[in-house]
């Protein structure tokens, strides 16, 4: 059988700034081998996010900004597996579903079955500044360092592909 | 006799889950009687109608819309008619089908979200929508699945899901691409089953057993299920009114209790929403979702609000089977580029639309330059909570003599959840004249 198509998608939302920044690096993706996939989950809330899960075949990269205490413009990457601190926390009656996340998408997704191996290539932002809706427009220093995430995500994508299952 | 034998006690809820905003609720009882029970509400104002303040026509739609992540087609699309009826800009049939599908779409969504995350947990002794995950995950499934159809449904019509941009003064600034809103179409058709499904698992869910009549309002027109136009009805005098009376049927007071305004019109207090609609405009429903209500047991005129759930469901399946017959009118007709193009110049107008909570309510005012000098919004849940809180204090007595306490508690927040309400929309600016 042949091996399962892979996706690269896109999360976040192009009027917060540097929040945009995996939407930027999924549309400037080239050169891209025919099984990869390119998705743009642009402004996808939780439980929308955790149906594409569930509809999901195949490994997945989820691109995506996120606060993880580095300098503006780093970058890392990773599985998303159940023991990496990306577990559902049982918030009970204290939320509603706006309080939902990324993490609990994927939390609602692997209790429903989903099997889908999700990694995540994470870009800490510079600015999250709102902007007028025409301005959709990453910061000046996201911009210059958007050839260098380019450059690592192309590479994490080929590093993800040669560890994909062959068969299905 | 009180359930847990304790007859004096206070119930204080600070922050009411699964509702979106901040409301609490207080109920304090002595020997066995309510002596005061309050619906207060928390939130700050938040100055939108200020935030229009010299914005051009144009813009105030996409602005106002930003009231509400939720209703923000509703918000858009009122603002854009009181817009257009104060500068004199006529719409086109194929802009109006437009939006006609926009707002149901957003009502989908909003109904689908409320009924099976924010409602049905209530009803299954769940805290919340995440353990139904274990216990009944075929319902989450569809749940998600049926959510993020109505999501992409919007998506397909307005350009996005949340905050969509097709849609303008006068039509739409990019028309919806033919190929999707056939596959919307398509998709809507194969989830018809899972609306009969989600029939299904409401009509097996125990609604509480409280009665209390009031005055329902909603929008009413001739020709179909007002959701989109239409003038304004009440039950009690069987009459409409035209939206720009829109002052003199919410007459909106202040009580020290609550930031957001309350309301009135022929009565004490009214109730607008799914329920209402239902109640006055039961015989322009689609044939399928008159089936529905028969078979959810909803008989109108119907007095027991915890059944807004039930309108609510009543009404997917309405937008669900109305919307497959406009789209398919659509397909037919093809879509062409209109002109939309406007001067800014003076003028007064009043919108009105019903969104997922209710009939909403929009007016602006343009001076000579075109510039905004005036702008109020009366949205669904301000119109609600003085009926609200009347119908807690309704069954509160009941409540106390037959249940405990941890019920009552339940109760009372399943009172308030089941008008959905949106209680950051509810608060913001009182009355505002600009004046240079």
């Amino acid at each position: 059988m042949n091996a399962p198509a892979f996706t690269v998608a896109g999360l976040g939302s192009r009027h917060s700034s540097d929040d945009a920044i995996g939407l930027w690096l999924v549309d400037n993706l080239t050169g891209l081998p025919e099984d990869v996939r390119r998705e743009q989950w642009e402004d996808a809330d939780a439980l929308n996010l955790a149906h594409r899960l569930l509809e999901n075949t195949g490994p997945l990269l989820i691109v995506d900004c996120a606060e993880m205490g580095l300098a503006g413009g780093a970058w890392r990457c990773f599985t998303a597996t159940a023991d990496a601190n990306m577990k559902l926390t049982p918030h009970s009656r204290s939320i509603s579903t706006h309080g939902l996340g990324l993490a609990e998408a994927l939390a609602i997704a692997r209790e429903l079955g989903s099997t889908t191996v999700v990694n995540i290539f994470a870009v800490q932002p510079y600015e999250l500044a709102l902007r007028p809706p025409a301005e959709t427009t990453l910061s000046e220093a996201m911009q210059a360092r958007l050839p260098q995430l380019l450059n690592a995500l192309q590479q994490n994508i080929d590093t993800l592909r040669k560890c994909m299952p062959e068969e299905v | 006799m009180s359930k847990d034998g304790n007859k004096t006690y206070t119930i204080q809820v600070d922050h009411v889950t699964r509702v979106e905003g901040h409301g609490s609720i207080k109920i304090s009882t002595r020997d066995g009687k309510v002596e005061e029970l309050k619906l207060s509400i928390i939130e700050a104002h938040r100055f939108f109608e200020s935030f229009t303040d010299g914005m051009l026509p144009h813009e105030i739609p996409w602005i106002v819309g930003r009231i509400c992540g939720i209703c923000c087609v509703g918000h858009q699309l009122a603002a854009s008619k009181a817009v257009e009826s104060a500068l004199g800009l006529a719409v086109s049939p194929q802009s109006q089908r437009l939006r006609k599908l926009l707002n149901e779409s957003q009502i989908l969504q909003s109904h689908l979200l409320h009924v099976y995350f924010l409602a049905i947990p209530d009803y299954v002794g769940a805290p919340s929508v995440l353990p139904l995950i274990k216990t009944h995950p075929e319902v989450v499934r569809r749940a998600l699945k049926l959510k993020h159809l109505a999501n992409e449904f919007t998506s397909v019509i307005g350009g996005r899901a949340l905050h969509p941009m097709s849609n303008t003064l006068r039509g739409w600034r990019k028309l919806p691409n033919l190929d999707k809103l056939e596959q919307i179409r398509e998709r809507l058709l194969a989830a018809l089953p899972d609306l009969d499904a989600t029939v299904g698992i409401v009509k097996s869910l125990k609604i509480p057993d409280f009665e209390r009549e009031t005055e329902y309002v909603s929008l009413k027109h001739p020709d179909e299920y007002a959701l989109y136009d239409g003038e304004v009805y009440s039950s009690d005098s069987g009459e409409t009114a035209p939206a720009s009376d829109y002052r003199n049927i919410t007459n909106e007071f202040t009580v020290p209790h609550s930031t957001a305004k309350w309301a009135r019109w022929h009565r004490e207090s009214y109730m607008v929403g799914a329920l209402a609609r239902v109640n006055n405009n039961y015989n322009q429903l689609h044939p399928a979702a008159q089936e529905a209500a028969e078979t959810l047991g909803l008989h109108t005129p119907c007095y027991n609000p915890y059944m807004n759930n039930v309108a609510q469901v009543v009404e997917i399946v309405h937008c669900a089977h109305n919307s497959l017959a406009m789209l398919e009118q659509v397909l037919d007709d093809g879509l062409v580029k209109e002109d939309i193009s406007h001067t800014p110049g003076p003028g007064h107008g009043v919108g009105a639309i019903e969104v997922p909570r209710g009939t909403l309510f929009h007016e602006f005012r343009f001076d000579d330059e075109g510039r905004c000098c005036g702008a109020d919004a009366v949205i669904p849940t301000s119109q609600n909570i003085n009926n609200i809180e009347r119908d807690m204090k309704a069954f509160a007595p009941r409540m106390v003599a037959e249940m405990s306490r941890e019920e009552v508690t339940l109760h009372l927040e399943m009172l308030l959840r089941a008008y959905d309400p949106c209680i950051s929309c509810s608060v913001h600016m009182l009355d505002v004249e600009f004046v240079d």
